[in-house]
Formats: C-alpha cells, structure tokens, sequence
C-alpha cells in the first residue's frame, strides 16, 4: 500500500512596489525621484487638480510657476493649460523652475495621495533633507567634474534611459530639500558640475526639486 | 477636428490628458481617452512610450516597454525583433541587412500600434504614411510626433517642421 503524504506548505510572495518615477537607495528604505521633476509632471498636476469636470470652479493661479522666473528660461507661457502647450512644447520635458518652496510642498503632498490611490500603496512624496540629499546623491550618482556644465537647462533625462540611470545630481538645476531656502547641487549657472549646497529665498531660474519617496509597510 | 494628447505620467503612474484648455486625468488609458473623447471630441494625440532596456557584456539583451494599451512588453533579443533591429532603434550600429520596412515595422511594434503590413508598400498604405513621411519616420525624425488615429484605424502624422 502506497502512502501520499501531502505537507502543506506555505508560498510567501514577496512583492515589491517601486513608486512611479523613483529609483531606491541601496540598503535604505528610501526612493528617489531619479530626476528633477519636468514642467510636464507639473502640468499633469495642474490637470489633475483642475479636472474638466470641474474646470470652472479651480484656480490654477496659486499653483503656476512665477510667470516673470518661467519666462526668463523657457521661450513661452505657463500661464495656463493651454499655453505651455502651445508656446513652449518643447520645455516639457524641462525641469520645471519658478516654483515656490510651499507650490512644492504641497505638489508632494498631492503625488503622495494620486499614487496611494493608483496603487493603494501608502506612500510618502517629500524633500530630502540636505543631508539626505547628499548621501543619496553621492551613492547613486556621478558629480564627474570633467565633464563640461551645460549653460542652459537640459531635459530631465533621455529617452533612452535605462532602468536604473539618475539624472542631473550634479548640473541643470539645483534641487529644493526639506530646509527652506537650502538647495543642493550645482546649476547651469555655476561654473563647474557638483553636489554644492545653494541658498534661495525666492524661485529662481535655476531651482527645481526632485523627490524622495517612503513607502509604508501597511 | 480636435486633437487630444494622452499620455502616462511617470511620476504619478496616472494617465493625463488635454486639449486646448481643458484636462483631466484617470487611472487607465481608456479612460483617459474616453473622457478626452467626451470632453474634446476628435482623435487621440499618442505620445510613444519611453521603455526600459537591459543590457549584457554591452550588449542589449533585454527591452520592456508599456505599450499604448498600457500592457508591459517585453522583448529579448533576438525574437520577435532583431538585435540588428533593436540596434538601429537604439542607435547603435547596425548591418545594412535593416531593410527600410525591418525599421518602419521595429518602430511601430514597439510603440505597441503595430497592425499589419509586410512590405514597404503595405506599411505605407495601411498607416497613411507618404514617401517623405515614411523616410522622416525611419530616420527617426519624430520628436514631437503626432499621430493621431481614428476610430476605424484611420492614421494622421504630422511630423515636426
């Protein structure tokens, strides 16, 4: 007589969720945008915010970039909708500028509930710290001094980024962190590329930010 | 006619579209052209897709990419596309065994609105494509390319100036 023995056993998946647009930091719990955040990105969160179906009844004023910073970068208006579209395409793909630190906190507060509804993750969109910032930055990124600093703003990142490529640590634009008024790495307006820390006390031509991300294990 | 753009974002995972002055977003590609459709009338604006790739001793060995239906697609070389074909996609060297049609067919296959077409001929007829705009296409002129297509599968490209 045959015996069939059946253990049971338990199948543990592990899941892992990467918040959209992000890279983690080895051995932290931390993501990181992997580039600054786009004037497309931004639009996308004057859209969401001013859906169609309630079009009329939202002020997009308070979350438009300062028109006078905006305009001194990119050739055109980002005054409304419509009007990045049809004055400056091209700067879509550009790192947003003429943000206010408060325009800022707020647009991570808002990713953080559009992916948690998304994905029913619950997620955290927020500055890095100064030091954060630096840590991160010089784990994943390159500050390759020999490579000559762009005199105008680039792209976020290329088309043909690989999954796991970063972007402009260390040029382009100078990133916003959890301190108002601190901003680190080096901008198109300095001379060489690096992770340099700036002070600001208003938007400016050459500031953006990128996010961090935690993901809550809820 | 109206056109709408829609498109992915990559820091929210939502799917945004607009026209003119109006927007909004959704959870999914078909919704977002649904209410683009309802909002604007007219025809889709498709922004092809950014993708990932995987690379091994130099050479690409892998690919994925979320086509226009949001379905994530992977492609190992050398099937269904050519490392010659990825090649010429990605810029690389490639032999000149690329036939005009191999890149016509890499490049829509992988903006996921591949729907037929064998030759050169059958491409151009099936996506409207003219000579110069079959030529812009495969010299990967297309930044800022739009292409719209209807409800029957009827293709527009208006390529940059």
């Amino acid at each position: 007589m045959k015996k069939i023995i059946i253990i049971p056993f338990l199948v543990i998946l592990f899941c892992s969720f990467t918040p959209p647009g992000t890279i983690k930091i080895p051995d932290t719990i931390i993501y990181i945008d992997k580039s600054e955040i786009s004037n497309d990105d931004w639009l996308g969160y004057i859209i969401y915010l001013k859906d169609w179906r309630q079009a009329d009844s939202v002020d997009i004023q308070p979350m438009l970039p300062d028109p006078r910073v905006w305009s001194s970068v990119y050739h055109g208006s980002f005054t409304s909708i419509a009007s990045i579209m049809q004055t400056a395409p091209k700067s879509l793909d550009h790192p947003v500028v003429g943000v206010s630190y408060a325009q800022v906190v707020e647009y991570c507060k808002w990713r953080s509930e559009v992916v948690r509804i998304k994905y029913g993750k619950k997620v955290i969109y927020r500055l890095p710290t100064p030091e954060e910032w630096l840590k991160y930055a010089n784990q994943i990124a390159s500050k390759d001094n020999n490579q000559t600093m762009p005199d105008s703003l680039q792209a976020v990142s290329t088309a043909k980024a690989s999954k796991n490529d970063v972007f402009h640590f260390a040029d382009n634009i100078s990133e916003m962190t959890s301190e108002k008024g601190i901003a680190m790495g080096n901008n198109y307006t300095d001379k060489e590329r690096g992770f340099d820390k700036h002070t600001y006390t208003n938007p400016e031509k050459w500031l953006g930010f990128r996010c961090v991300c935690e993901v809550s294990s809820e | 006619m109206a056109h709408y753009k829609v498109s992915k974002s990559a820091t929210t995972g939502w799917w945004t579209w607009s026209c003119g002055s109006l927007g909004g977003s959704e959870a999914t590609k078909d919704l977002a052209q649904a209410a683009a459709g309802k909002a604007c009338g007219g025809v889709a604006v498709i922004t092809p897709p950014t993708y990932n790739a995987t690379y091994g001793g130099g050479l690409l060995v892998q690919f994925q990419v979320n086509n226009l239906d949001n379905i994530l697609q992977t492609y190992i070389t050398p099937v269904p596309i050519s490392e010659d074909c990825f090649d010429y996609f990605f810029g690389y060297d490639f032999t000149l065994g690329v036939t005009d049609f191999d890149m016509a067919f890499t490049i829509l296959n992988i903006w996921g609105i591949y729907i037929g077409g064998t030759t050169e001929a059958e491409i151009k007829t099936i996506y409207n494509l003219t000579d110069p705009q079959f030529a812009q296409l495969i010299a990967k002129d297309y930044i800022d390319l739009d292409i719209t297509i209807d409800g029957s599968n009827n293709y527009t490209w208006i390529f940059p100036v």
